[in-house]
């Protein structure tokens, strides 16, 4: 016993919290210390009620698996009996929830009873009690997460509790007295708290073991047990009917059957940590009520140790199904032969007391709460307010960073400033094309300010790249536009931002780099050119000189012709000057 | 014992750990010679040839009857062994009845696995038998001689488990038949239907008879509600049909298949075991308290019953009056459910379903028929419910288990573990060792009970006397029992008597088996199944309190009687059939039976006829009587016999013969 005390019931699997404060949130009694952006439980403050272990999403919180415990009464020989908690039937499939005790025996278990006989017990103690005691507050202490909240948290209430021990503890004394103190008796619920509540010294080792029905299940998974293949039987000790009801909400009253005369018409029959603290805060000690509570909603059918996506009612229905059936066996049970009385004690929570509001107005201030408006109450970090995250920081439960409205405005503020200082001009548009925004730069560039918020890009530019960019495949372009307009030339990175569904586009001035660029291919250009003119002027010097020249000699040549025919004639005229003429033709 | 002990098969050494026979050492090399005549548990016959071997130095031989020797070195696997092992198959094709798509043992016959094994594709040897007639006559079994391969199994189980010899081989050579006593149909013969001989069968020659179509008549019918019991060792066994393990314990899914089937209500047999241990153990200890007709023997196999009321005639007062279990649920639930439900009996068709092909004799046995209803109306099969399961195209495996019907499906370990041998011995015990040594039993096991021989003797302490118990199996050693009890030699005051191996898990309507392995696994599913239960005594069954409280009152009380407990009578082994040697001329005459059976035979029986057929027939008594010749009387131990009208004469001769004679003519003159 001493050795299982050491180990805590819920512990956090520290690999595998990915520090989401669901846990926080869901946590009712804020049971839950973050250190280093890690989870653990606070013991003192925790009342297991295991809904963190519900909510986590990593599984990064676990509770203490006792099975091996049970293996070794086995090993050592031990007589084994089992307490089997009224809520099994929703657990188990409609098909094989009758071969369960079979399954169970072949296991190794020696009895296998119904915890419905303890509540049974119970039940004709607590009609008593209540009828001894009337006009007062009665709580019915059989949930042990009612019994811690009310402990820690509501000492004005200890009071109020039946003073009788749970079903489980009380069925733990039957089977002990029954089948002798030298045995071991097993219960396997729903809960994990019971683990808790099993362990108390004052019940004296009733119970020797708690397993869940998630540890049993695992059990049967580890032996390849298959339940179909089972031969139906029943428990070894009879049970009464509506005891078996014990796990549905209502299910004390109905087996307590008290009579309207003895509570009050404003008593309550309530399930779940909201309907239990509305309750606990209306009550007090004098307010004649009952307050028949059962901490997890719809009852224990929906407790921390059942891993089960079946619809709550199918459960309950199940359960009720399964109370119908019984075998006409009896046995005298009578409450007056065991001692089934029990005392609470408080065990107020040890706050860290004195810090003073400047300490809260401190804390507040580190995450930018400077004045009240500024404490959105969000909830993202677990807590209800602010300020109860504040005074958990001073606690030493919560870090200052749980707070995501400041980490994500410093976040913002970093990438805010290198977009705001970027030399080149960002703009963000959204689907249609409108502008959502846009840095510095990029007004400078466009000559813009903040009233084209919302207005179309084609205000300022051509969106033909933009309009590519949205209705084609590619996810980013890169293109260099000379923007005229604007004296300005761009190299312009267009991409998606798939997630957001917007535009990006970032540019780049250019300008002057392009500039530089003219120069130099316009030096190189006016070389060509010149050089292409002197071929060209070179030619046509060619074709002039020899135009020159061509005419020159034609017309040199008409002249000789002319010459000629003048010679000619003179020759008719005079034979004798032939000697022209042939020197002419003979060329 | 030797230094070497090993042998070499295929040229692999193999140690020998005490095998029987050289077959045993094959198979534990992992060669699984094919065998049809050759079972663990019955004797070595070396029929079918088909496991020879070659052994260097000695030949091709039968290996299961030679015993193994150190060093020997075989061969399995020759083509010439090959070759012969064909060839038997061939020639046993030729003359089997091929007809195998609507066999009953279709896809289950060995005969078509070895031929199939040993690659036999083609069958060149003409047919030369004659077709015979299928005998239908017995209500548990179906004897197809046409599909007969002579293996002699059936044979040997009949003799060596059951000590009957029902069937045996007539004729020789090629005409050699196995045949009932005298060429008889079954139903006529000392046959008690344990249906050992179907269970053995390769073939389709002997097998369980098929009820299953009045079941789906009856559930067809919209007038008749049909309700189901279901015996203990069925759903032990059912998933080998199912490819599931022996032992697998099926009760969800077979009340699943039967109420998907159209079943009105199933409940379970071992309510009425309950019943049947209450009534019993009252009996015994009332029985006890007077000194008289002890040992009582338990009656809940009609196997056993039929062989006591065959051959221990005498002994029949020692038989518990109880009905069987399901007899005494069939007497039961007529009563109550037929009133429950407001329904003529005769609208409501109680099916049992059991393990047992002899539990189909029993619901007919006249005994249980009282005006026109029987108690219990078909009796199917673990095999026919299996048969059932697979025509109405249920998933057996799959299905989600339901729960049996209360409250007649109510029930303890004690009767749970009826179905196995010691389980009835045990579960009176639970109740016996309780109320007369007035304690309570925290653990009821009686481990000492258990076993897997035979016969087996235990004593237990009741009320500070010894109390010796046999409990035995097969009805072989049931004879060995009795005739020790007979000699004197036993002072036995309970004795448990089951016919089949290992009681009725190992049972002939049990989906076929071969080997022990298969009846442990079964045993221990049921041993299993009781301990799995809140309850194990018999007692503390409520719902069988309420029906004493109701309807019985006391246990052996008037009323209990009139439901619960039965009568036995002498049964003679075979059907009669006189020889008529003299039949006189007048209208009225005297009958003269003279036994001609080979003990009275050799008594002089045949002497003493004819003297008296000599007398009978020189004087005026010729008209006045009929003299035949009998088979056997069955009253052997006193022969010769002959009975004179209704009078039986034992050491019969000459002279008390003629006296009689006269004496009772002159009664019929008169």
């Amino acid at each position: 016993m001493t050795e299982k005390a050491k180990k805590n019931i819920i512990f956090t699997n520290k690999a595998r919290c990915k520090d989401c404060y669901r846990c926080v949130r869901a946590c009712t009694v804020k049971a839950i210390k973050m250190f280093e952006a890690q989870a653990s439980i606070d013991t003192d403050r925790c009342i297991l009620c295991g809904t963190c272990i519900k909510e986590c999403p990593q599984q990064a919180k676990q509770y203490r698996k006792d099975a091996e415990i049970v293996k070794e009464f086995f090993r050592n020989g031990e007589k084994v009996l089992l307490s089997l908690a009224p809520s099994f039937p929703a657990f188990f499939d409609q098909h094989v929830v009758n071969r369960v005790p079979s399954a169970l025996r072949s296991v190794g278990f020696s009895v296998i009873s119904e915890t419905a006989i303890g509540a049974y017990l119970v039940s004709k103690e607590a009609e008593e009690y209540i009828k001894k005691n009337k006009d007062k507050t009665h709580i019915v202490s059989f949930c042990p997460v009612v019994v811690n909240l009310i402990e820690k948290y509501y000492p004005r209430l200890v009071s109020s509790l039946l003073p009788i021990m749970s079903p489980m503890i009380a069925h733990g004394q039957y089977l002990k007295e029954k089948y002798g103190y030298d045995c071991k008796v097993v219960f396997i619920g729903p809960c994990i708290a019971k683990k808790d509540e099993s362990e108390k010294d004052i019940y004296n080792g009733y119970i020797d073991a708690v397993l869940t029905f998630d540890e049993l299940k695992e059990w049967f998974e580890e032996e390849k047990i298959d339940l179909r293949k089972f031969e139906e039987s029943w428990f070894d000790d009879p049970c009464d009917k509506d005891a078996k009801l014990f796990a549905l909400s209502g299910g004390f009253s109905k087996a307590a059957e008290l009579e309207a005369n003895y509570i009050s018409d404003n008593s309550m029959t309530i399930t779940g940590f909201e309907s239990i603290k509305e309750a606990l805060n209306y009550a007090n000690p004098d307010k004649n009520i009952l307050i028949d509570g059962l901490f997890c909603s719809m009852g224990c059918i929906n407790g921390a140790g059942i891993k089960n996506e079946t619809n709550y009612f199918e459960r309950k229905e199940r359960v009720l199904e399964y109370s119908e059936k019984n075998i006409p066996v009896s046995e005298k049970l009578d409450k007056n032969n065991y001692k089934l009385s029990t005392k609470f004690e408080k065990r107020v929570v040890e706050l860290k007391t004195g810090y003073t509001e400047e300490q809260i107005k401190e804390v507040l201030e580190k995450t930018g709460k400077f004045e009240d408006e500024d404490q959105l109450n969000c909830g993202a970090c677990g807590y209800n307010t602010c300020r109860e995250k504040a005074i958990a920081v001073i606690e030493g439960i919560a870090e200052i960073e749980m707070c995501i409205p400041y980490m994500r405005r410093i976040a913002e503020q970093r990438g805010d400033k290198i977009i705001e200082s970027s030399p080149n001009g960002i703009v963000i548009l959204d689907q249609e094309l409108n502008i959502i925004n846009m840095n510095p730069a990029f007004k400078k560039f466009f000559y813009c300010n903040n009233s084209v918020y919302g207005k179309k890009i084609s205000m300022l530019m051509d969106p033909v790249y933009f309009e590519d960019l949205k209705s084609g495949d590619e996810d980013i372009l890169e293109i260099t536009v000379n923007h005229e307009k604007y004296n300005i030339i761009c190299h312009q990175k267009l991409y998606k931002l798939k997630n957001e569904q917007q535009l990006v586009g970032i540019f780049v001035d250019i300008t002057k780099n392009l500039a530089d660029k003219e120069q130099l291919s316009s030096l190189r250009n006016e070389t060509v050119v010149q050089a292409q003119e002197l071929l060209v002027h070179q030619i046509e010097m060619a074709q002039k000189l020899a135009k020159i020249l061509g005419e020159n000699t034609a017309k040199g040549e008409l002249l000789v012709e002319n010459l000629l025919r003048l010679a000619k004639d003179e020759q008719s005229k005079t034979k004798n000057n032939n000697w022209l003429w042939d020197i002419y033709t003979s060329k | 014992m030797y230094t070497n002990n090993k042998i070499e098969i295929d040229g692999r050494e193999i140690a020998l750990e005490g095998e029987k026979n050289l077959l045993e050492v094959i198979r534990k090399a992992k060669i699984d010679l094919p065998t049809f005549c050759y079972h663990s548990e019955l004797s070595v016959f070396g029929a079918c040839r088909l496991c020879l071997v070659d052994i260097e130095g000695r030949g091709i031989q039968a290996s299961c009857s030679i015993p193994p020797e150190p060093n020997m070195k075989l061969k399995t696997n020759t083509s010439e062994l090959r070759e012969i092992r064909k060839i038997s198959i061939e020639l046993l094709l030729a003359n089997h009845d091929q007809n195998c798509q609507v066999c009953p043992k279709n896809t289950t016959c060995k005969l078509q696995e070895i031929a199939h094994r040993l690659g036999v594709d083609k069958v060149r040897f003409k047919q030369t038998d004659q077709r015979q007639e299928i005998d239908f006559s017995s209500c548990a079994l179906v004897r197809d001689a046409n599909k007969c391969i002579l293996c002699g199994d059936c044979v040997r189980a009949c003799t060596e488990l059951q000590g009957i010899g029902a069937i045996d081989f007539a004729f020789r050579g090629s005409h050699s038949r196995i045949v009932p006593a005298f060429g008889k149909n079954l139903a006529d013969v000392e046959c008690v239907d344990c249906g050992q001989c179907a269970r053995v069968c390769p073939t389709g020659a002997l097998t369980p008879k098929n009820d299953t179509p009045k079941v789906w008549e009856a559930l067809d019918n919209p007038k008749k509600v049909v309700v189901a019991q279901v015996a203990p060792a069925v759903r032990v066994a059912i998933g080998e049909l199912f490819g599931l393990k022996p032992g697998e314990l099926l009760t969800g899914q077979v009340v699943s298949a039967l109420k998907r089937m159209g079943f009105d209500k199933v409940f379970d047999t071992s309510f009425a075991a309950d019943l049947t241990v209450i009534e019993e153990a009252n009996e015994f200890l009332a029985r006890k308290a007077k000194g008289e007709n002890l040992p009582i023997f338990t009656s809940c196999c009609p196997a056993w019953v039929k062989y006591a009321e065959q051959y221990y005639p005498d002994m029949l007062n020692h038989l518990s009056s109880c009905k069987s279990p399901q007899q005494m649920f069939g007497s039961i639930a007529k009563d109550i459910l037929s009133k429950q439900m407001n329904i003529d009996p005769k609208d409501l068709v109680i099916v049992s379903i059991m393990p047992c092909t002899a539990k189909k004799f029993e619901a007919d046995r006249e005994e249980f028929t009282h005006d026109g209803v029987k108690e219990v109306d078909i009796v199917i099969t673990t095999q026919e419910l299996g048969s059932m399961i697979k025509q109405a195209g249920l998933k057996f495996t799959e299905l989600e288990p339901e729960s049996l019907d209360l409250p007649l499906g109510f029930k303890t370990g004690a009767g749970i573990i009826f179905g196995n041998s010691g389980g009835v011995t045990e579960a009176v015990l639970r109740y016996a060792v309780e109320k007369v040594n007035n304690v309570h039993l925290t653990n009821a096991d009686f481990l000492e009970v258990r076993g897997t021989s035979g016969i087996r003797e235990i004593s237990v302490q009741l009320n500070g006397e010894t109390i010796n118990v046999a409990i035995v199996f097969g009805l072989k050693n049931a004879k060995i029992v009795l005739d020790k009890i007979k000699a004197g030699k036993a002072n036995y005051h309970l004795v448990e008597v089951m016919s089949c191996p290992n009681g009725c898990i190992g049972g002939a309507g049990q989906p076929v088996y071969f080997g022990e392995d298969v009846n442990k696994a079964r045993t221990k599913g049921l041993y299993d199944c009781d301990k799995m239960l809140q309850l194990h005594k018999a007692q503390e069954n409520p719902y069988v309190a309420e029906l004493y409280n109701t309807k019985l009152g006391e246990p052996n009380s008037h009323e209990a009687h009139e439901l619960l407990h039965t009568e036995y009578r002498n049964r003679k082994r075979i059907a009669d059939q006189k020889i008529h040697l003299i039949t006189g001329n007048k209208e009225e005459k005297l009958c003269v039976n003279f036994c001609v059976g080979t003990s009275c035979y050799l008594k002089g029986a045949q002497n003493l006829l004819h003297r008296v057929i000599d007398h009978v027939e020189r004087t005026d008594l010729k008209d006045l009587v009929q003299i035949n010749a009998t088979f056997c009387m069955e009253n052997c131990d006193e022969g010769p016999s002959v009975t004179i009208g209704d009078k039986v004469i034992k050491h019969a001769n000459f002279k008390t013969v003629c006296d009689n004679i006269d004496e009772e003519l002159k009664e019929l003159k008169a």
